[in-house]
Formats: structure tokens, sequence, C-alpha cells
């Protein structure tokens, strides 16, 4: 096994990752930008090594500056997350020249796995169904244009270069075509400094359904089972959970055993994730081949008892898998959702400034993977992501009523996080029966419900906060303010009444 | 005995009375409850209290001079603070006749770096136009104007770096003429 281990990665990521080594007794070393300096994950390294400014660009995305980290420290090996450049084929290829072993797949399927068009390609002569999509690079609006016509719209335009659902575009007529496209250009350039996209068909009311698979360099392969990510919006996960409603053994047993098969096509090593859509007869899709950690991984792990983030580290020192697919069971069901900083009441809007305080849900059954700290700034240039939550329970219905629990005992003060959103979906009856699919916000009209539902909480609620109000006001000494402020408050009184 | 009024979703005209350390009566129209300050260290922003033998907490930011953000169990409630007929410019508080309103602030909703400004000094715009656009956390938010106007000034440049609820630009209402 590696003796020392860098994490090119920030926040719970890191955090994760430093846990699994500190059970293996791998020394860890932690890097961080200007915006990190005081973020919680660096606590808990053996090391930490100053990387750079906050621009992802100039930090968790400078490859040399982390080869160079690594060189000086002469750790064994470097994990990348998820994100940054934990799918960059140069950065992977980088630390094998450097005697680095990279955690995660070799550079030549990293940059199969981003040529999404070409892996489609080979899995379909593989006999794998895939996506209909449009074998050909398109850099112009013009090309875009007319392959659009060809597929027949709605589309979907992706970045090339893309990952994670960011940089997807739906359009869903020829009108939009040129707005959509100067917007993803010019996102493209601010995100990966060039432009690149294909084209595939849209499809409506489908699921989003993922296989964890695992493989050796002994040629072992297996898979853990899937996951249910398709409550999405704007193609972000939001919640994820497993078992999905629609599967049973024998389908599991099919689709996972065309998961494997794709990851064999690919000669494929280590953790992956296979992603397909779903359609209402249950046939399944294959997207893309996701070759990293997930973010939404605990709930593999809480329904499988394996740790994935050590059969990473096992695989990639060069051990065989010590496992089975007999061995794996699947017990009982999990469900993850992620906090993220946005404002669910105002379009999602990221929400930066300090985490004044929080209360953590002490629960039986409660995961939390996070970098939460009190007087923490959340910083800008990063995701929004600040906490998962993770409940499991002996089926799904068990999973929901223990994470709504958590999330009513979940209190973060300071600034906006979609904890309500969650709340609010998970009282959802249609959420409850498993009626979803990848347009479940949109089509059941989630966010109109869930800000009808806070009217309706208003009264109370908004009324302890003017009472509290009221009482820091009170309570707040020598304030100048204050003592301006009354004479205007009682002049509007003794003007007006106390009308309310 | 203190009096105060806070608007937000509704308003609330509050009469305080400190009936001994740290423990108050606080009437609503005819409503009364009587609160306990289990924790406000230092009086910083985040206090607990027991309101009728109930626990609440929640923490406290004052925007500005006239407006408070108060986030209790997961939520944020925006109000404001005192006289409201002179404080309604912001887009937050805007009237909904515009005639009250000669002009209101638009602020950033969103600390983070302006990637365009749309509009241009003397223009018109409607509600719902798209006036600049903030880049942050990886994402574009999109600043929509609230209100029919023109643009009389704009407070910030392109590539700049702007904190919360910094002022970006003014719209004015009055002289809105119909193109």
């Amino acid at each position: 096994m590696i003796e020392s281990l860098l994490i090119a990665n920030r926040g719970e990521i890191a955090l994760r990752i430093i846990k699994a080594c500190n059970e293996l007794n791998i020394k860890t070393i932690s890097i961080y930008s200007e915006a990190d300096l005081h973020s919680d994950y660096l606590k808990h390294a053996d090391e930490i090594y100053y990387v750079g400014k906050s621009q992802p660009s100039e930090s968790y995305l400078n490859i040399d500056k982390i080869i160079d980290i690594a060189n000086k420290t002469s750790v064994e090996a470097i994990h990348p997350g998820y994100g940054f450049l934990s799918e960059n084929s140069a950065f992977a290829e980088k630390c094998v020249k450097n005697d680095i072993i990279f955690v995660g797949p070799d550079s030549t399927i990293l940059e199969l796995c981003g040529n999404k068009l070409k892996t489609r390609s080979l899995l379909e002569k593989s006999g794998i169904s895939v996506i209909p999509s449009y074998d050909k690079l398109i850099t112009s609006e013009n090309d875009l244009v007319n392959i659009a016509e060809k597929i027949g719209y709605p589309v979907l335009l992706k970045s090339v270069y893309g990952g994670g659902g960011k940089g997807i575009r739906l359009i869903k007529n020829k009108k939009e075509i040129s707005d959509v496209f100067h917007f993803a250009e010019k996102e493209s350039i601010i995100s990966f400094d060039k432009i690149g996209f294909y084209v595939e068909k849209f499809l409506e009311n489908v699921r989003h359904i993922e296989f964890q698979i695992m493989s050796d360099k002994f040629n072992n392969f297996i898979h853990l089972g899937e996951r249910e990510c398709s409550i999405q919006r704007r193609f972000q996960k939001l919640i994820e959970f497993t078992p999905s409603i629609i599967m049973n053994k024998i389908l599991r047993d099919k689709i996972g055993n065309i998961a494997v098969k794709a990851a064999k096509t690919l000669n494929y090593v280590n953790l992956g994730t296979v992603e397909f859509l779903v359609d209402m007869n249950k046939n399944f899709y294959f997207i893309e081949v996701n070759p990293r950690l997930q973010v939404e991984h605990p709930i593999t792990e809480m329904v499988t008892g394996i740790d994935l983030i050590k059969q990473q580290l096992n695989i990639a020192s060069g051990y065989e898998i010590n496992l089975q697919q007999s061995d794996i069971s699947l017990n009982g069901a999990a469900v993850e959702c992620r906090i993220n900083a946005e404002d669910p009441f105002n379009e999602f809007i990221p929400q930066a400034g300090q985490i004044v305080k929080y209360d953590l849900p002490i629960n039986p059954w409660v995961r939390i993977d996070s970098y939460l700290s009190e007087n923490f700034e959340i910083p800008l240039f990063y995701d929004s992501l600040i906490a998962k939550v993770i409940t499991w329970g002996h089926n799904f219905e068990d999973a929901v009523i223990k994470m709504r629990n958590a999330l009513n005992q979940f209190l973060i003060y300071g600034i906006q996080t979609t904890i309500p959103f969650h709340k609010y979906v998970l009282s959802d009856e249609n959420f409850i029966n498993g009626n979803i699919n990848t347009n479940f916000i949109e089509n059941h009209k989630i966010i109109d419900k869930m800000k009808m539902n806070f009217k309706d909480n208003i009264p109370n609620l908004e009324k302890i906060a003017a009472i509290l109000s009221g009482i820091y006001y009170e309570n707040k000494p020598s304030d100048k303010l204050k003592s301006n402020k009354i004479s205007n408050w009682r002049k509007y009184a003794n003007n007006y009444g106390a009308d309310s | 005995m203190n009096n105060y009024l806070f608007s937000g979703h509704n308003k609330y005209n509050l009469e305080i009375h400190k009936s001994k350390l740290e423990k108050y009566v606080v009437k609503i129209k005819k409503s009364k409850y009587s609160v306990n300050i289990l924790e406000n260290k230092d009086y910083s922003d985040y206090i607990s209290v027991l309101i009728n033998n109930t626990p609440y907490a929640c923490v406290i930011k004052e925007l500005d001079h006239k407006q408070i953000c108060v986030n209790i169990q997961n939520y944020v409630f925006t109000f404001n603070v005192g006289n409201v007929s002179t404080i309604n410019l912001t887009n937050n508080t805007v009237d909904k006749n515009n005639e009250l309103v000669p002009y209101y602030k638009v602020l950033s909703k969103v600390p983070g770096k302006i990637s365009e400004i749309c509009v241009k000094v003397g223009q018109n715009v409607k509600k719902g136009d798209q006036l600049m656009i903030i880049e942050s956390m990886k994402m574009e938010a999109v600043i929509k104007s609230d209100h029919n106007g023109f643009i009389s000034e704009i407070n910030v440049k392109n590539n700049s770096q702007v904190s919360l609820n910094q002022l970006l630009m003014v719209i004015e209402t009055k002289i809105l003429k119909e193109n």
C-alpha cells in the first residue's frame, strides 16, 4: 500500500479522502489556495502547502505547481478527488512521468472517456445502446444549426470539455440557437479557454441512473449497484438515492453486466461510473463514463458497506480487488441531499458570506460529509456544495423519514442554503412514490410549490423573526443607530398608530 | 418601552418592555410574548431565546441602516426597519405602483465579478430586461430589472469585483417615456 498521498482538491472531498487515509495509515498532504487558508479540511491533513491564488487556474488546476509540491514532499501518489483535475489526462500523464501514482484510471482511459463521442461509438459497436447523438465536433453556430436540424429539436448542446452537468444547454427550437450558442461559447472560454461542443437528442421524462463499477489490473470487473440521480435542476444533481424504485434483481444484474461490459470494452482500471438514461419502458441508453469518484459515492458506500476511497487506493497501489461480484450485497436504502450555498427562493443564486454558526443533526443512521466550520467565509471561486447529508434506512421510505428528521435539525446560520428545497421535495407525494424523472422539478412545479408552502409558514415564522429582531436591537448597547432610529420609530408610531 | 416596526412579507409593530435583565415582554397587536435571552454573546449576530418557553435561534445581519436579514430555521427573512415610506429605494422594497418611487437602486444580490454590462446610461429598460451578468462560483447570475425606467447611473465597470449588496446601477422611473 502507498504510504503518502497528496490530495489535489479541496473542501468536503479532500476531507473525505483524508479520513480514508487515516484508517490506512497513509500520510496526507493537502494543498490550499488563498481563499481556502481557513478551510477546515486543512486541519485534518498531516502537512499542508500553499498552491496559489484563489482562481482555480492558479491553484487547484495548476498542474505544474501541484506536481512541484508532490515532488518536493516526495509523495507516492496523488488523489484528484472530483472536478478540477480528476479527468485531466495531461495531469495523469505528468504524474506518471514524475513517478507518482495517479489514483484513478490512466491517461489513455481518461482521454477516451473525455471524448464522449468516441466512447459512445466504441460502445455502440460492442452492442450497447447509446443515446442518439451526432458524431461531429461543433465549433460554430452554423455547424450547430445543421446538426440540430438533422437530429430534430429539442436537443442538448454539450461541451466536449464539460462534465458534472456543467456546460450543458437545452435548445428547444431554431430561434434559441443563436443566443444559446453565444452564451455557451462565452462560458466555455471562461471555463476551459477553448470551445468544442457536440449535440445529442434531448430525451424528456427519462430517469438518470448510474452504475458504480470497479476494476483492477488483474482483469477483475465488478459493479456495486445503481444510483438514481433523476432529481436535477439545470443538469445539476440535487438528490440521489439507491436502490432505484424501478430496479429489481434481474434488471440490476442485466444493466450491471452492461456497465461491466462497457468498462471491459474501454479497458477500464480503478473506480468509475457508467451513466444511463432510462425511458418509461425501462430501456437503458448509455450516456457516458465518469472516470473518477462521484460526489454521490456515499450512498453506494452506505448500502454496500464498502469504502470506495480505500478501494481506489488499494487498486492504485497495484493490488487485486479482494471482492467478487457474488460478495456484493445491497443492504437497505440510502439517500443523499446536496446542501449548496444557494438561494432556492431566488433562482438558486450562489450565496457567498460567512457561516456564523451551524447545528449538525446528531442522529442515528445519518452521515454528514462536509467541511463546514464556524465563521468560515465561503469562497466564491469554487462550487457551492457545502455539505452532503446521507441517511440509511431499511428501505427508501425509512431513509427518507430519517433524512427529513436530519434536515429539520441541520441548521445553518449566516447564509441561505438549499435545505428548504430538500425539505419540500422530501415531503412531495410524487417523490415519495418514486414518480420522478429528470424533469421532475419543472413538471411538478416544485419550486412554485415550495414557495407556496413557505408562504403558508410565513405568518408564524416571520413573526418569530420579527420578535428576535426587536430583541436584537433592544439588547444592543450604546448603538448610535439605535438612538437615532428610536426617535423615528416613535415618531412613526405616533403619526400612524400601531397598525400591522 | 420601545417601539419597532419591521416590514417583510407582513408588517410587525412591536412594543418591547424590558422586565428583568435579559427578559422582555413583546407586544404585537394584542398578543403578548415573554422572551428570555439564552445566548447573545458579546451582543453578536447570533441570538438564541425562549419565546413563551419555546426555543428559537437566529443570526441577524444588518444590511444597511434600514434593512436587516434574519436567518432562522434555514429561512432568511428580510425586514425593512423603521418608517417604510422613506426607504423604498432598493429593488427589494420598491413600491409596486412605480408612482411613489422616483428611482431605485440595483444592488448586487451576489458577490462576484461583473462579466457583462448589458445596458448603457440613458437607455430605457423594461421589467425583466437583462441588466448585467455577474460571475460567481463558476455560475453566471443574471441581474434583471424589476422595473420600467431608464438607467441614470452605472456604478461598476466590466470585470470589476463586487461585494454583496454593492450598488450596481440606479434606475429612474419617473421620466420613462414609451418608445
